[in-house]
């Protein structure tokens, strides 16, 4: 009756898995030990014999060096990414007040440093995997730290509401904010929306809170607000685990 | 802010909403009967017209839509294509009511997720096609999710890395140019070092530009084997030297359907692959064509160690490595992105070995159908088939 059903098969579900697998497999431990050779090599040839080398050849290690840095944090994000995918969810009734401030806890110094005002309105409970979303509360709050307006003290506020099917957290800040027409970019992997020097970091927080909320059955977007930037996590009332 | 928040408990599934688009009310009376009692707490709306029940879905999500064939203005499966385009993971069930295999079938490819006679509607068959559908539509959902997870990942190697990457490469073989003549022991170590995983790097990220490639599908054309192999033989000539290796091919390679650029990154990862699991004096690679009716098949046999039966179902899966990586580096992936690469060009590629002795890897691919091509493969008719027939070899030159 219903056996000519158009069902994707487990098999090309599980070949899918497969592929992603080898390929992450190739990110940590191959493109890994050849970066630790190259820093490791470039490092050695600057400390042990950078007396023998002339000036343009310590320069030429040193930019060896740099790129090969931005190559490790990139790659350690995209390994973040791919623990996201991978990780079997344990979904557990929330208090999202506490891991929000948890959050801000974890960053203190950088609030400190930054001068940044942040208030978290009672969350309420959500239904969610606790490590990622800690790990989504990380990157947002620390995004919205270093997205800022030079000269102006960040205020950040951590607040919740809900409708029929979702939970919905938002945090807002009084940053420079995302204009619409970039607003899907930002949460592409490695998507920087800025020159590399203005802010620090390979842009991968916004896709690792995505890829969070998508295992949830939810989503990550920007929503509009008056002033700065404010992110939304939709996190389904009953999930759909991913 | 309301911090005291109901917490529904998860496993109990949030209520269905389903929609029934027939232009009979007698049916939808009776479909709408059959599905309140396939899901007593389902919210199920009907809609007479089709028009009205594409309004209603692109203002509303559904979980399912239930739709009769012969309806005026829009049949089903063009109403299903209609809601596909802005719900593309909606589940559409087809009720058929002459009970038509073939239309089913159309209706299948259409963009219809199942369909149910109505002859044969009950609460149980309802019940089990909407649930069915709904699970299928999730997991192609997963499986595209995932799949753009992929693409994206593999892009993002082939692309943020690449520029970093070359600057490695580049500063590297400045510092070593500059350096070896005049540097101790030492030092030359550890730029040797420091060279061999800088192009292990380059190597990484051209496998990964390789996949990225695979991901939209390729353009089709004629492709002259002669070119590609002259340029697969140019970009592996240094290994081929370094190796003390012998590369053979047909001096008038065939012509066949497919993409320029992908034949020769499959040719080139087979001709690899055979050099490299190889221990033999001279290692050696024959290239040969023969017709097999509308195809071409091209052998790529080599002296390497073979690969034991028991493998051989396996190779062409990502990552199977049969060596360890100290003995005989590679990416793993060669033979895997050479299957893909060979069936998005609709060819098919397998492999026979005898252990100790060597493997020959097949390629099929689809004879390109010019003028030309149809002379020569006229000349060729002497050919027996579907035994192979040698074409002539040169020998490599050097």
């Amino acid at each position: 009756m219903s056996n000519n059903l158009a069902i994707p098969d487990r098999e090309r579900i599980d070949a899918a898995e497969r592929e992603l697998q080898a390929f992450s497999y190739i990110v940590s431990h191959d493109l890994a030990a050849s970066f630790r050779q190259v820093a490791g090599f470039s490092q050695l040839l600057l400390s042990e014999f950078g007396d023998d080398l002339t000036s343009r050849q310590q320069t030429h290690a040193c930019h060896i060096r740099t790129a090969t840095d931005k190559c490790q944090s990139m790659l350690e994000q995209l390994l973040v990414l791919s623990r996201v995918q991978q990780k079997v969810l344990s979904v557990q009734c929330l208090d999202a007040t506490a891991i929000a401030q948890l959050a801000e806890f974890r960053l203190s110094a950088e609030i400190r440093a930054a001068g940044a005002e942040v208030s978290i309105v009672a969350l309420g409970e959500v239904l969610a995997d606790p490590h990622l979303l800690a790990q989504a509360f990380d990157s947002l709050l620390d995004n919205a730290i270093k997205f800022r307006v030079a000269g102006v003290a960040p205020r950040i506020v951590i607040q919740g509401t809900q409708d029929a099917d979702f939970w919905r957290l938002r945090i807002s800040d009084n940053g420079p904010g995302v204009e619409p027409a970039y607003r899907d970019k930002a949460f592409g992997m490695f998507q920087r929306l800025n020159s590399e020097d203005a802010y620090a970091g390979v842009g991968a927080g916004l896709a690792i809170c995505r890829r969070i909320a998508r295992r949830h059955g939810g989503d990550a977007r920007f929503v509009d607000s008056d002033d700065g930037a404010c992110v939304e996590l939709a996190l389904p009332r009953a999930p759909i685990l991913q | 802010m309301n911090s005291n928040w109901q917490i529904e408990v998860a496993e109990t599934p949030s209520r269905r909403q389903l929609l029934i688009v027939d232009d009979s009310e007698a049916e939808r009376a009776l479909m709408t009967f059959a599905l309140e009692e396939a899901f007593p707490d389902a919210d199920v709306r009907s809609a007479a017209d089709p028009l009205l029940a594409k309004a209603i879905c692109e203002a509303e999500g559904f979980d399912c839509v239930l739709t009769d064939y012969n309806m005026p203005e829009m049949n089903g499966v063009m109403l299903a294509v209609e809601l596909r385009a802005t719900r593309a993971y909606l589940p559409i069930i087809l009720m058929t009511s002459v009970g038509d295999e073939t239309l089913a079938a159309e209706a299948l490819r259409g963009g219809i997720t199942d369909y149910l006679p109505k002859s044969r509607m009950s609460a149980e068959s309802l019940r089990r096609s909407v649930d069915r559908s709904i699970q299928a539509c999730s997991q192609a959902r997963l499986i595209d999710e995932q799949r753009e997870e992929l693409e994206n990942f593999a892009y993002a190697l082939a692309h943020d890395f690449k520029q970093p990457i070359r600057q490695i490469t580049t500063f590297v073989e400045l510092i070593s140019a500059e350096v070896l003549g005049e540097a101790s022991a030492t030092i030359r170590q550890h730029l040797t070092f420091l060279s061999t995983a800088a192009s292990r790097l380059g190597k990484l990220v051209d496998v990964m530009s390789q996949y990225t490639l695979l991901n939209q599908p390729p353009d089709l054309a004629d492709v002259d084997l002669s070119r590609v192999l002259a340029s697969v033989r140019g970009s592996l000539a240094p290994y081929i030297n370094e190796r003390g290796a012998e590369v053979a091919s047909p001096v008038h390679a065939p012509i066949v359907r497919g993409n320029e650029t992908l034949m020769t990154q499959v040719l080139q990862n087979l001709v690899m692959n055979g050099l490299h699991y190889n221990r033999s004096s001279v290692p050696r690679v024959d290239l040969t064509a023969y017709k097999d009716a509308e195809h071409w098949i091209i052998a790529v046999r080599d002296n390497g160690f073979g690969i034991e039966p028991e493998y051989l179902a396996d190779i062409f899966k990502p990552l199977v490595r049969l060596h360890t990586a100290s003995e005989f580096p590679g990416s793993g992936l060669g033979l895997t992105l050479a299957r893909k690469a060979v069936l998005a060009q609709h060819g098919d590629i397998w492999c026979e070995s005898t252990p100790g002795r060597g493997s020959v890897f097949y390629v099929r691919m689809l004879a390109a159908h010019d003028g030309q091509q149809q002379l020569k493969t006229r000349s060729r008719r002497d050919a027996p088939r579907p035994r192979r027939s040698q074409l002539p070899i040169s020998k490599d030159p050097r």
